[in-house]
Formats: C-alpha cells, structure tokens, sequence
C-alpha cells in the first residue's frame, strides 16, 4: 500500500472507518440500471476533466479500497431549469429501488415558479415506503417540505456561507490562527444554527471541501456531515450567460432569460492569463450558471485521511460537473 | 415607501438628511474585531476603514443626529457566516449597537445569528439581508416565523416576481429593493467569493483570465461556433463592466453610473415595497448625495401620482449618456 508521506497521521484504507457511505449523483435513471454499484472507472461524460477523475478514482481506492454504493443523489443544486421532470424521478427511483439504494432528491434555490416543479416531486416521494432524503438549498424549499413530514431534509452545500474563494482561501493556510480557524470553521456548527436544523428534523449537513482546509468536528453533534467529491461550487446565479446564447444583445444575461438547456453543450474552462498568487494551475470551470473548482490531491487526502475525525458520514461522488439534464 | 440611504460619518447626517435621506444604514467595526482578523475578514460586506463608521462615539452622535430628523438607522451585521467563535463577539456587539447606541434594526444574514438574536431577547427588529436569498414565498413564511420585519429582496428578483413576493409578505413583513449602485453577476447569497482587495471581485476577475469554450464532451468548440461564444463573452464583459458600478465613475453631470430601476419605481411603489435602497456605504459623500438626489427626483413624481409613461420617461433621461441606459445592461429590473 502507499505510503501518505505528507503525513503520517494519514490514514489508509485498512483503518477508515467503515462506517462511511458512498452516493453517487447519477444524472438520469439509464445510469441508475446500468451502473454495476461501483464509482465508474471513468465517467465519458466527464467534460474534459478525465484527469480530475483519475485523480480522485485512485485516492479513492488507496484510502477505501473498492466501494459499494448505497445511495443515489438525483436531481440539481444550482438551477431550476434543471429540476429533473416527474417522470424521471419516477424512473430514477424505481431503478434506484430495484438496485436496493436508497434515494436522495438534490433541489436548487428557487424562485415561487421553481417550488411549483417541485411540490410534485415531493408529492411522490412522500407516498413512498421508506424516507426518502431532500436535500434543500434554499429556506423555502425547507419550508415547503414541513408539508411532506415523511421526507427527510438534508441541508445542502450551498447553504454553507462560510467564504470559500479558490483563487485565495488556499493561503490563508498560514494566515495567524484566528483567521485561519475562523474560515475553516462553519456556521452551520454554531448551536443556534444547530438548533435551528434540529427544529425543521435536518440530521445530516452536506459541506464543500475548501481550499482552506476545514477544520470541522461532528462527531458530537447531532447531525452528521457528507461531502462531495471531486467537485466545489465557487459561485452560482439565475444569470446564465451561455442561455444568453441566442438571445438579442439588449435581451441578455437576465435572471428570466428563456432557458434552452444550452448549458447542456458547453463547458468554459477559465484559467489566469496574469496569476495574482502564482496559482496558475488553477483552472474555474464554468457549466450553466455555476462556477466550479477540481479538487486538488492535497484536498482529497486531506479529508480522506480524517474521515473519522471530522465526523464524515457520507461522500457523494460526482462523476462530472452536476449539471446534467435528467 | 421610503428612501433607504448608505451613511458611514456624523458629518453626512445634516446633507443627507436635508436631501432627502429618509432611513440610513451603517456598520461599525469594533476595535477588538480588528485586533483578531485586521482587514482579512469583513465583519459585515464592507472593509473595516473603508464602508464603516469608525467608533462608537461616532455611531452613537450619528443616531442621535438622525434622529433629530426623525430617521431610523439600521446596523449591518450581515456577513453571509459567523463562525462559532465569531459568534459572541457579534452577539455582544448587537446588543450595545441597540441598546447603547440606539440603532433602530440590526440587518443580518447568517440563519444563526437570526437563531441567536431571537433567542437572546435582544428588542430589536431584524432585517433580512439580500445575502439570505429570500427569492420565494415559502422562504418568507420561513423567516417570518423567527419575526423577522424586514426582507430585503435579492437583486435578480424581476418585477412580476417582486409582485408575488409582496402579495405573500403584505401585512406581515416589509419588503426592501435595490434601487440604485452595484449590481451583482451571481446569486449574491450563493456567491461566498472574497471582495479582499487583494483579489477584487470574482466576478470582476474574469475578464483578466482566459476563457476557453468546449463542448459537453471535451472537445474544443468548432471555428464557427467560437466567433458566437466569444461575441457571447465580450457582451458578458460589458454587462460585468456595468454590474460593477461601471468603474465607479460619474457622468459629466455628477451622476453615478451602475446599476438602476428608477424607471421600476412606480411598479414597486403600487406592490407597497416599503423601501428603496441606495447602495454605496464606502462611496463618497459626493456620490451618495448625487445617488440620493436621483432616486429623490424620481420618486417625488411618483408620490405627486404622475402617470408611470411620464415618470419613466423622466427617469431615463436622468441617465446620460442615453446608450447606457439603453443598453438595458445597467438595469436591476428589465420591465419591458
């Protein structure tokens, strides 16, 4: 096995704990029959960014081994033009059923017309015979879902506001402690906010893995924490450029913008012309209305090697930028 | 409907006030905040010397002077995020901003502030910033029940959206819009991205990087294809330009550029939003009172009951050069 030389704290797959599930966002329910309940060797929809996936494939099986997937994540965080139909939850969920998943609906922020596409989502859902999860991006959609109690709320990633900004948060690894500390700490760990999920039954917090490191502990705490992987969300906006696409020039880039799924041909990859911190590897990834960052292999080995101390319960891995039309 | 105006110094009172200043809002940095984390965290969206009243005993005669005028004044305590051990300290700083100080509201962000503030028993009432994305109804109805008094709506709100938002919130919240100064290219609640100055805007930053368009696949995007895309882009860059203040400069006649819905105001003045707000803490006391004069203009013909036709007209006019506001790029609300 190979060793963690950066640290040797690091664990390795013979001591993580096994206690740790495995999701997988599939993006329509074809995925959900023909995936054979591993992580895809190489996902051909991986937009250009095989070597990020290669990368995360491999620290993967160095510090889990193979896996086995329990859980399928369906849906969009980032835009209500991509909430999946009725119908292609119907077929996600029968096909996640018949593999014996469990099933977890992914929901954007939304405006009124957004939570109209999803009350019959959750309609369905909730007539189902085991809870099935939400993840809610939005405080409406948590409200709205106090209507549908044999849903589960999971809050989602977005919903974390901690600063998170991969041009710069990387330095402020060695920024002085309190600084440090504050940004890779959460707000959703403060007891209030706790108190607050706890009220609306969240018992599960999704994160972003950051450029600076999290310093996190929910091992005590009475919700637990997933993490996505190999994917963070930089910045996300009703203004879609790309949609603007075919639009006359006096007509673009407005939040109400008639959406073509144009997201759905083109990806824009943004790297520095003029480095401002010598990060010119750095590359944001831009689909739809969602800027994106890879994450790099100190990230991943960061939070794989301490799993346990960071009280992860979930991964959730994203074989592409997730922004699929289902 | 009210004129909320950006205020950081005692000496701005009287002119504002005088101009036609009907709510201000400011923030204050406490020195011990500044021992902790100097200028590399923002305790509430503006850097600690640039957009901030500077002491209290600045703050305090601030109010007292507004007051005197009969106008409120509202805190920022609207970071998106309080870290756990940052969450005392603004705890702390909240109730003397009320209770020593007398600020009329505390505007905030972070759910777990709310969570605290309420639970605390601090009197105060609490304004949602735009920064909590309050874009449905249902997310009203959310933060109503933590008592929330005032949502400020995000800038990607449309009219017809606005409306509906109004017709949930009539009666039990008040509604705040963006009138004028500073747009933003994101969800401003979903874009956690640093403003340091170090980096600037993210947003802003990316018209010095490069750009490459590929296809779902990977592949690059054909010949023909990519003139489309990188007209596309060149657009996105002038829009960016126009989000972003327009570089912070005045027209020849003193005027800021940047984002605008003056011509919405008869539209939000009918919904009953109940204030209209200037944006700006950091600019200038030339600017802001240039900023409170052009939203005053226009919102004095409305209260006169002037046809909506005539207002806008007047509105746009106000706006040179005309190819600005005609580009529709530098319009918060796109009405037509």
């Amino acid at each position: 096995m190979k060793k963690c030389a950066a640290d040797e704290r690091w664990r390795t797959k013979r001591d993580t704990s096994p206690m740790i599930e495995w999701a997988i966002h599939m993006r329509d329910s074809r995925a959900v029959r023909t995936c054979d309940g591993r992580l895809p060797a190489l996902s051909p929809n991986s937009n250009g960014m095989a070597d990020v996936h290669r990368l995360a494939l491999r620290l993967i099986d160095e510090y889990f081994g193979t896996l086995t997937i329990s859980r399928v994540y369906f849906g969009n965080e980032f835009c209500q033009h991509l909430i999946p139909s009725l119908a292609s939850v119907k077929e996600a969920y029968g096909a996640a059923q018949d593999r014996g998943w469990r099933f977890s609906l992914l929901t954007p922020y939304v405006t009124d017309e957004g939570l109209d596409k999803l009350r019959p989502l959750f309609a369905f859902l909730e007539t189902q015979g085991e809870p099935v999860e939400v993840v809610f991006n939005d405080w409406g959609v948590l409200q709205q879902l106090s209507s549908f109690p044999h849903l589960k709320p999971v809050h989602g990633r977005l919903l974390d506001k901690r600063l998170r900004d991969p041009r710069i948060t990387g330095l402020y690894k060695s920024a002085p402690i309190p600084i440090r500390t504050a940004v890779q700490r959460s707000n959703v760990t403060t007891s209030p906010y706790l108190a607050l999920l706890r009220r609306h039954g969240v018992e599960l917090v999704e994160l972003d893995n950051v450029m600076q490191g999290l310093d996190i502990d929910f091992r005590n705490t009475p919700v637990g924490v997933a993490l996505y992987v190999p994917y963070g969300f930089v910045a996300t906006g009703r203004v879609c450029m790309i949609a603007s696409l075919h639009q006359p020039q006096r007509e673009r880039f407005r939040p109400e913008t008639k959406c073509h799924h144009e997201c759905q041909q083109y990806v824009t990859v943004y790297t520095y012309a003029r480095p401002p911190w010598g990060n010119e590897e750095q590359r944001f990834l831009l689909k739809g209305n969602t800027h994106f960052y890879a994450h790099t292999e100190e990230m991943l080995r960061f939070v794989f090697s301490r799993c346990e101390h960071l009280g992860i319960r979930r991964f959730i891995y994203q074989p592409g930028l997730p922004m699929w039309l289902s | 409907m009210k004129i909320l105006t950006p205020i950081n110094s005692l000496q701005e009172v009287e002119m504002l006030a005088e101009n036609g200043a009907e709510e201000f809002y400011c923030g204050l940095v406490p020195e011990e905040w500044l021992q902790r984390y100097g200028g590399a965290l923002w305790l509430n969206r503006r850097s600690p010397k640039g957009g901030n009243v500077q002491t209290f005993a600045e703050l305090n005669a601030l109010i007292a002077a507004a007051h005197q005028y009969g106008i409120p004044v509202f805190l920022t305590l609207n970071a998106p995020a309080y870290a756990p051990e940052q969450m005392s300290m603004v705890i702390d700083l909240a109730r003397r901003l009320v209770e020593e100080a007398g600020a009329d509201a505390l505007i905030i962000a972070d759910p777990g502030l709310l969570v605290a503030l309420v639970e605390s028993g601090l009197d105060a009432p609490l304004h949602l910033s735009s920064l909590a994305a309050t874009l449905n109804g249902r997310a009203i109805d959310f933060f109503r029940q933590w008592g929330v008094r005032r949502i400020i709506l995000p800038r990607s709100v449309t009219l017809d959206e606005m409306r509906h938002l109004a017709e949930a919130a009539r009666g039990v919240v008040e509604l705040e819009a963006f009138i004028l100064n500073e747009g933003c290219a994101f969800e401003e609640g979903y874009c956690p991205t640093s403003k340091h100055h170090s980096v600037g805007a993210y947003c802003t930053g990316l018209a010095d990087m490069e750009a490459s368009f590929f296809t779902a696949r990977g592949d690059e995007v054909p010949a023909a294809e990519r003139r489309e895309v990188n007209a596309l882009l060149q657009d996105y860059y002038r829009w960016l330009f126009f989000v972003n203040n327009a570089g912070c400069s005045l027209s020849p006649e003193g005027l800021p550029y940047g984002p605008c819905g003056l011509c919405a105001i008869p539209q939000m003045h009918r919904m009953g939003i109940a204030s209209l707000k200037i944006v700006g803490r950091e600019a200038s006391s030339w600017r802001k009172l240039a900023s409170l004069r052009l939203v005053k203009a226009v919102v004095d013909r409305v209260r006169q009951g002037r046809p909506d036709d005539e207002v806008r007209t007047y509105a746009q006019s106000l706006r040179t050069p005309r190819e600005y506001c005609q580009s529709g790029f530098m319009c918060y609300y796109r009405w037509w």
